[in-house]
């Protein structure tokens, strides 16, 4: 047990004050005697051990002495150790979806959450401050950044299951951009407790977020990426040794394929079997010709994607990394940018779809994308360029949707007005239209001339 | 004749005891006691010359026939010894189970009733003053014969203890009236917050013979009454706050010894016979035992 406030102890010194207060608040019972002489002569013989003697056997002296005890250590305000990381920021998550409300967790998943989250309240230092989160298909802030104990369990204690599916990006969005600004001395966490029950977590693979996942619930299955680490093979200079840590933390073995991608290009796919509760280290071993971005993944659809894959771009940053990060089509997405955070700035990659094209082909499929309420990216674009594509190479036929008539009317395709600018196949069926670079600059995808 | 003093046996032995007075009585009333005054008794003295105006009675015609000088034979006066008891009738006597006080009357009739059977002047003396008994005391301010002492028996019954005693000033005052010293019996807690050095010293300064009789009830020996208490003085109404456990009643009778130690101490270095008695002590035994041994009387 530590103190978060030792000197409280100091108040210890009022102990004395009862002992004084006991002394002269005494009630006595009145007796009439024939003299005091004697006991005056008594208590002058006696006096010197007198005061203590007094307080001999004294059973509401003593509890009184124990009662101001228990309120000096109440007010050194003792803790129990955890293993939790000095932070200054933690967010904490908290999942009120539907499924928390399920019961297999005594008295309920979102119970069993909220104590653990009060847990995590009270080891809370002096100075950390904390934000609770609710997030159901809204995420709401409960508490704003603070540090005080009291309003934090307040937060915690007015969040509620709500009967609605869990929408986790904007909440992680929220967390990512409240930790973004924090200082490099400060170690801020995101605290997620949920039951893994998320099902849109994409937008996270490529990200390193101090993401903690507190995971409720026995039923589901999770099985993550906890640590990855990119080290120049000691034993062979032109090879990077990959360290890979694969926790299982659900209740039953779990299989799964482990890709190994240099810059989206696959190198390597082992299988592995992880007993339940354990995790399990890998090593990979790749020659790494140009620079590049090491990704793991694991194959095994789970029921918390989002840390299935883990990327460096960021760690490469945050370890110093300064030259050029060429990225390949994994990376074109304006999620990238997002998850990357300022590691991003500089990146370049190679893309088909000029995003800030002002072509009028290209403002259209914007304008209707915007309508239907999604964020474009490339592959987005190429979707709809190969719909364009088609419906041209059927029209160039003469309407007719055979397999000869459509892959003749491919071949007419010429100067095409899509979203990706000018399309026609070469003579060799190779797309060609006009390909762009990005780099990211102040957080945007920008064209290099 | 029913005595709540004493018992009719404890009277009879009583009777056969005379008040030992070491020194010749000074009182100018004829008693039985040896004095240094010429008088008339049995017992010859002296012999002078013959001055015109003696008594031809007490010629010594004896010695004229040898001598033919006449010569007066001069007896020995024998005179009475007066008893002064000072009784301590304070508050605070009033205490204890059994009653101080009534202990102390009892040890004030017996020394009495051997006085009065000897003929010896008793003079009870109690302190301090209360005008509501002024009859009383003033009856027994002078007591003699051994016909006194019904009425002295029952006026000691109808004293009480009451207000507050100066000890000191008492004795003092009681030495200075006594118009001849005599035996001086103090009956008394000697529980005085001036103490009692300077009235037991006017005592002996005028020449009593003095014997100090301590009465303190069982109560003040060994206290029964334990915890937080505040003490009220019956007497001066003084306030004394105590917490007391039995764990610290050795310490209480070790200094009650002491007290009682150096009152002892005090009067031995004066020559004054001291007893100690607590009031449930038989009375026989302090009057036929203590007091004999120690030759009060005999």
């Amino acid at each position: 047990m530590n103190f978060l406030s030792p000197f409280a102890f100091l108040f210890a010194l009022t102990i004395p004050v009862v002992i004084v207060f006991y002394l002269l608040k005494r009630k006595r019972v009145v007796k009439l005697v024939s003299s005091t002489l004697l006991w005056q002569k008594f208590l002058a013989e006696t006096q010197a051990s007198a005061p203590f003697q007094k307080l001999r056997r004294n059973w509401l002296l003593l509890l009184q002495i124990l009662l101001l005890l228990l309120a000096v250590l109440a007010l050194a305000r003792p803790y129990f150790a955890t293993k939790a990381k000095s932070s200054d920021l933690r967010v904490i998550i908290l999942d009120a979806s539907a499924s928390m409300q399920s019961t297999d967790e005594s008295p309920s998943r979102f119970e069993k959450a909220r104590q653990e989250a009060l847990k995590w309240v009270d080891s809370l230092r002096e100075g950390d401050k904390m934000v609770i989160l609710q997030v159901a298909a809204n995420t709401e802030v409960k508490q704003s950044e603070t540090s005080e104990k009291s309003a934090l369990r307040r937060a915690l204690l007015s969040c509620a299951a709500l009967d609605s599916p869990t929408r986790l990006s904007p909440a992680l969005k929220m967390a990512e951009s409240l930790i973004r600004d924090r200082g490099k001395e400060s170690n801020p966490e995101i605290h997620l407790f949920s039951d893994g029950a998320v099902p849109d977590l994409s937008d996270f693979d490529n990200k390193a977020l101090p993401l903690i996942y507190h995971k409720v619930g026995k039923g589901a299955n999770n099985l993550g990426l906890t640590a990855l680490d990119v080290k120049a093979n000691p034993e062979d200079a032109s090879q990077r040794a990959i360290y890979v840590s694969v926790a299982n933390v659900s209740t039953n073995e779990q299989s799964t394929d482990l890709e190994l991608r240099l810059d989206g290009k696959l190198l390597e796919t082992r299988p592995v079997k992880i007993p339940p509760g354990e995790v399990s280290p890998q090593l990979f071993l790749a020659s790494q010709s140009s620079d590049g971005v090491f990704t793991v993944q694991s194959t095994l659809q789970d029921d918390l994607a989002a840390d299935n894959a883990a990327s460096i771009v960021s760690q490469a940053r945050q370890r110093g990394w300064t030259g050029a990060i060429l990225g390949g089509n994994g990376f074109n997405s304006p999620a990238f940018i997002k998850n990357a955070g300022t590691a991003a700035e500089g990146v370049m990659v190679g893309t088909s779809w000029n995003s800030l094209s002002q072509d009028p082909a290209n403002q259209k499929f914007l304008a209707s994308m915007k309508k239907a309420g999604v964020n474009p990216d490339q592959f987005s674009a190429q979707a709809y360029t190969g719909v364009i594509i088609l419906a041209e190479a059927i029209q160039r036929s003469g309407g007719k949707t055979g397999r000869e008539d459509i892959v003749a009317g491919l071949g007419k395709v010429k100067d095409l007005d899509t979203p990706l600018g000018k399309f026609s196949f070469t003579p060799n069926r190779d797309a060609q239209h006009e390909p762009s670079v990005q780099q990211v600059k102040d957080g945007k995808f920008q064209i290099v001339q | 004749m029913p005595n709540p003093l004493l018992t009719p046996e404890l009277l009879r032995r009583l009777e056969q005891f005379q008040l030992l007075a070491a020194r010749r009585a000074k009182s100018s009333a004829r008693g039985e006691r040896r004095s240094k005054a010429r008088g008339q008794s049995v017992e010859f003295a002296d012999h002078r010359n013959y001055v015109p105006g003696d008594d031809f009675r007490y010629l010594d015609w004896n010695l004229y026939g040898r001598l033919e000088k006449l010569f007066l034979k001069l007896y020995e006066e024998e005179r009475e010894l007066p008893v002064r008891i000072f009784l301590d009738a304070s508050e605070s006597m009033s205490f204890g189970e059994p009653r101080k006080f009534d202990f102390a009357r009892q040890i004030a009739a017996a020394v009495g009733y051997v006085a009065l059977c000897g003929f010896d002047r008793v003079s009870v003396i109690p302190f301090p003053e209360n005008k509501d008994e002024m009859a009383v005391r003033g009856a027994l301010r002078a007591v003699r014969g051994r016909k006194s002492t019904l009425n002295y028996f029952q006026n000691i019954t109808q004293l009480t203890a009451k207000g507050t005693a100066n000890f000191n000033e008492s004795l003092r005052r009681g030495a200075l009236e006594a118009r001849q010293a005599g035996v001086a019996v103090v009956l008394s807690d000697f529980l005085d917050p001036a103490g009692y050095e300077s009235g037991l010293t006017a005592l002996v300064g005028r020449g009593f013979q003095v014997n100090a009789v301590q009465i303190l009830s069982p109560e003040e020996l060994s206290p029964s009454t334990f915890g937080d208490l505040r003490l009220v003085d019956a007497e001066t109404g003084g306030m004394e706050e105590v917490t007391f456990g039995r764990y610290r009643m050795s310490s209480y009778q070790q200094m009650v010894q002491n007290f009682c130690q150096r009152l002892r101490e005090f009067c031995q270095g004066r020559g004054i016979s001291f007893f100690m008695a607590s009031s449930n002590t038989a009375l026989e035994y302090l009057l036929l035992k203590q007091l004999r041994q120690a030759e009060v009387w005999g």
